[in-house]
């Protein structure tokens, strides 16, 4: 009797042990991204800013990655706290990023316009024929575009059979006239294709961001990257980042004056 | 009065509308001429009017233009024109209503004498201008060998101020007429005015108004014009009874300098006219000159020294009257305050003055306002609301105005108005907008959860290059099947295809045996992909045992009986064989046959 109770005393033990473990367990098991977007939001909207932009952090940097709509979300989240906290600089970096992630994102195109105004910047959308047709070639994301190029492909091919095995030259015209349109909607592909191999940074110091020889403070200014413009990063030495221009020109540029807007 | 212009006004019909599309095509020719430029080019005599052995000036002048040069004068019988004198060059910047302007004027000089009495029209005087050619309008100039008319008629031009300064309006009074004694005899009148629409350094203001109940009468200007004068009551002048007549124009100056009114010409006539309807010509029985002393206005540039910031071109004496509407209001709304400035000066351009920079009217909010625009009235419709009930009257607003009389800046401020204001329940006065209520931008707040869209899928680059890759190879493989299976939209291919249809309908519409042996020809050529010629005399038999040795012999026997029996009416004389049926139903058994 006293074996058999002794049996089921550990026995409960062992499940106790077990129990506790796997809360244990449980309650040091990271959160998913999503709990940490929502804890974030709890912080925003208690005006704890630090807080939510910890949160923000962490999903955006979590393992288990979020897609990107989701990254675009918590990139709009970090530009509103930074915004908040009065660095419409960072902000208009935040919503950027969150651009090059949901490039039609209404939401995020309006607040970083808000925030280049306040950091006095020029619209970033300025209405001119050039920024409408940048504003056009960017509005699909590099998998949209490839699938709109794989569909212009098949569309193409479809009009090659249907001209060689039923139509005949009468077709010409519009096969003609298709692959020029098809030609024009493989642009927004071949752009975002062109720009994927690249690191875009942007230039969040107001002060600007002074392009230097070498990655020391005392080498030779070789520009002044305005606060707002762009520079592709090349490589990366510990606090220093060597970038290069739109102009072409490379330099090295402190580490915190730029923001990488891949996310 | 009327009577004696009428006769003018209805005997010449044709020659007004000639004159009116010579003018119109001597008003466009200069403009299109000078084309982008600037420049302004004008000429003119110093006298419309000159007596035999005097001489008068022929004055060019090109205002504004970066190259200028004159051509040679013109030649006109009876008048000895030039030469040119050497150019005399004048550069001005002038401050007029708040704009800086600044000018280039270049000025030639010619004598005109004149050898023998008439009217003479001097041509359009050629010059470049800028790079293009530019021609001046014609001018008439009148010898006469007296001037009689001095005793009986009369032109006095005088000026509201011989000395005014830039952008001072001021006006020009005409009074001329003729003894009433000779009324009977008159009946034509011109005006030579060689300085109308010619002046530079100023512009023409709308005229004034004749007062209410004036006799207005038309009368010649210039030889070539009509224009609207003021018959005055009967005058005394050098103790006779003068009809007299008044024309007043307003001018406001642009430029400091020397304004030129050059001697005016009055010639009063008696004249006839004589032809028919399409020749009608006018001839002065008797004509008299009478002509006016030349004037000039000096225009002084306005004084630096005490001008305020905010003066905004008013020049004159001007009163102001104020009037608001309604004066008990709730805060925030609508009063239409209305100023109307009165008196002597440009009133037409000054720029009224803003409430809305004014720290007097704080108070209030400034909607906007409308104005009105007379030769002697300007009236301004402010809409203002005031703020809160704090408000108790409208303050003056002040014009800074600058008065020419005294030489000195000066300031006319309107009667400040006492209002009632009521405060707005549950509401704190007017802020920025009407209702209190501003809106302001701001972020677009952030979303409470991630909806779940999905990563979507890369196909991948590589995959993208192959489809698009696999596209030429796709076009030449088709292409090639295409052609194997004889593309059937070639366009032989579809030739061969209606060749039946189209030989039944050749044989239907055929008139001859000849066009029966044609449509047949056509057909076996379409089926053959060859041209009509080749089946002309062709040996079928040795052709089809060739090309088409599937085709029965038969069949080939019954065409070639076919075709001699065609040939042999078309060419021959014979008559004309029935083919219709007989050929459609051998060309579907040729097609079945496989030619």
């Amino acid at each position: 009797m006293s074996a058999r109770l002794e049996r089921l005393l550990l026995g409960l033990a062992a499940c106790l042990c077990l129990a506790l473990g796997a809360r244990a367990q449980a309650q040091a098991a990271p959160a998913t991204p999503h709990e940490l977007y929502a804890a974030g939001v709890q912080h925003y909207r208690a005006l704890d800013y630090a807080g939510a932009r910890a949160s923000w952090t962490q999903a955006l940097e979590h393992p288990d990655r979020l897609d990107a709509h989701g990254r675009a979300q918590c990139c709009k989240g970090l530009g509103n706290v930074a915004f908040r906290q009065e660095r419409p600089l960072e902000a208009a970096a935040w919503f950027t990023a969150a651009i090059e992630l949901s490039p039609r994102d209404a939401e995020a195109w309006s607040n970083l316009e808000l925030a280049r105004s306040k950091a006095g910047l020029e619209p970033a959308d300025r209405g001119d024929l050039g920024a409408t047709l940048q504003r056009v070639l960017h509005a699909l994301s590099l998998a949209e575009a490839e699938w709109l190029a794989l569909f212009v492909a098949l569309a193409l091919a479809a009009g090659i059979v249907l001209r060689a095995l039923v139509f005949g030259r009468a077709a010409n015209r519009w096969l003609g006239l298709a692959a020029v349109l098809g030609a024009f909607a493989l642009l927004p592909w071949l752009v975002r294709l062109r720009e994927a191999a690249h690191d875009p940074l942007f230039v969040q110091s107001s002060a600007g961001a002074a392009l230097l020889s070498e990655p020391r403070i005392a080498a030779s200014k070789l520009a002044l990257l305005p606060a707002g413009s762009r520079a592709l990063r090349a490589e990366t030495v510990a606090g220093w980042v060597r970038v290069e221009t739109e102009a072409g020109t490379r330099g090295w540029v402190s580490g915190e004056s730029v923001f990488a807007l891949r996310r | 009065m009327s009577e004696v212009f009428q006769a003018r006004r209805l005997g010449a019909p044709v020659a007004a509308l000639a004159f009116a599309l010579l003018a119109l095509a001597a008003l466009l020719a200069p403009g299109l001429a000078q084309g982008q430029s600037q420049a302004r080019v004008t000429s003119r005599l110093s006298s419309g009017v000159v007596k035999l052995g005097s001489e008068v000036t022929l004055i060019l002048t090109v205002e504004n233009a970066a190259f200028s040069e004159v051509r040679p004068l013109p030649e006109v019988d009876g008048v000895r024109l030039g030469p040119w004198g050497p150019p005399s060059s004048r550069t001005s910047t002038a401050y007029v209503n708040g704009r800086v302007s600044h000018s280039d004027e270049r000025t030639w000089t010619a004598p005109v004498r004149p050898l023998r009495k008439g009217e003479y029209t001097i041509p359009g005087l050629e010059l470049s201008v800028d790079g293009a050619l530019v021609r001046t309008q014609p001018m008439s100039l009148n010898v006469v060998e007296d001037l009689k008319g001095e005793e009986l008629g009369t032109f006095q031009i005088s000026a509201s101020a011989l000395q005014v300064v830039e952008g001072q309006p001021f006006t020009v009074e005409l009074v001329f007429g003729w003894d009433a004694a000779l009324t009977d005899k008159i009946n034509w009148a011109n005006l030579s005015l060689a300085w109308w629409g010619q002046l530079l350094g100023a512009i023409e203001n709308d005229p004034p108004q004749p007062a209410p109940g004036a006799n207005v009468v038309e009368i010649v200007l210039n030889t070539t014009e009509a224009i609207r004068v003021e018959q005055l009551p009967p005058t005394q002048v050098r103790g006779r009874n003068f009809r007299l007549f008044r024309l007043v124009r307003s001018f406001t100056p642009t430029r400091a300098g020397v304004l030129e009114f050059p001697t005016s010409w009055l010639e009063f006539a008696r004249v006839v006219d004589s032809g028919d309807i399409f020749t009608r010509r006018r001839e002065r029985v008797e004509s008299f000159f009478v002509r006016s002393e030349p004037l000039s206005i000096k225009v002084i540039e306005l004084p630096e020294a005490g001008r305020p910031a905010d003066f905004g071109g008013a020049i004159g004496n001007f009163r102001v009257r104020a009037f608001a509407e309604p004066r008990d209001v709730d805060a925030g709304e609508s009063i239409k305050l209305k100023l109307e400035w009165t008196g002597t000066g440009n009133l037409e351009f000054f720029s009224a003055p803003e409430p809305s920079r004014s720290d007097a009217f704080a108070g209030f909010r400034v909607y906007g306002k409308t104005e009105t625009k007379a030769f002697d009235r300007r009236t301004v419709t402010y809409d203002i609301a005031p703020r809160s009930a704090e408000v108790k009257q409208i303050p003056p607003l002040v014009l800074p105005v600058f008065d020419p009389t005294a030489n000195r800046y000066a300031a006319v401020a309107s009667e400040p108005i006492a209002i009632n204001v009521r405060a707005l329940a549950r509401a704190s006065g007017l802020s920025e907008s009407a209702s209190g209520f501003v809106a302001q931008p701001d972020l677009i707040d952030i979303p409470t959860q991630i909806e779940a869209h999905g990563e979507l899928a890369r196909p991948g680059a590589r995959t993208v290059f192959v489809g698009l890759g696999l596209l030429p190879l796709l076009w030449l493989g088709l292409m090639r099947i295409a052609r194997k299976r004889a593309d059937p939209w070639a366009p032989l291919e579809r030739r061969r295809r209606r060749a039946r249809r189209e030989l039944a309908r050749e044989l239907r519409r055929a008139d001859s045996a000849r066009a029966e042996l044609f449509a047949l020809q056509e057909f076996l050529a379409a089926r053959s992909a060859e041209r009509p010629e080749a089946w002309a005399g062709r040996d079928l038999g040795a052709w089809f045992a060739r090309k088409c040795p599937q085709v029965p012999r038969e069949q080939v026997a019954e065409l070639e009986r076919l075709i001699r029996a065609l040939e042999a009416a078309a060419w021959g004389g014979a008559g004309r064989p029935n083919v219709r049926e007989p050929a459609l139903d051998l060309a579907r058994r040729l097609e079945g046959a496989g030619l």
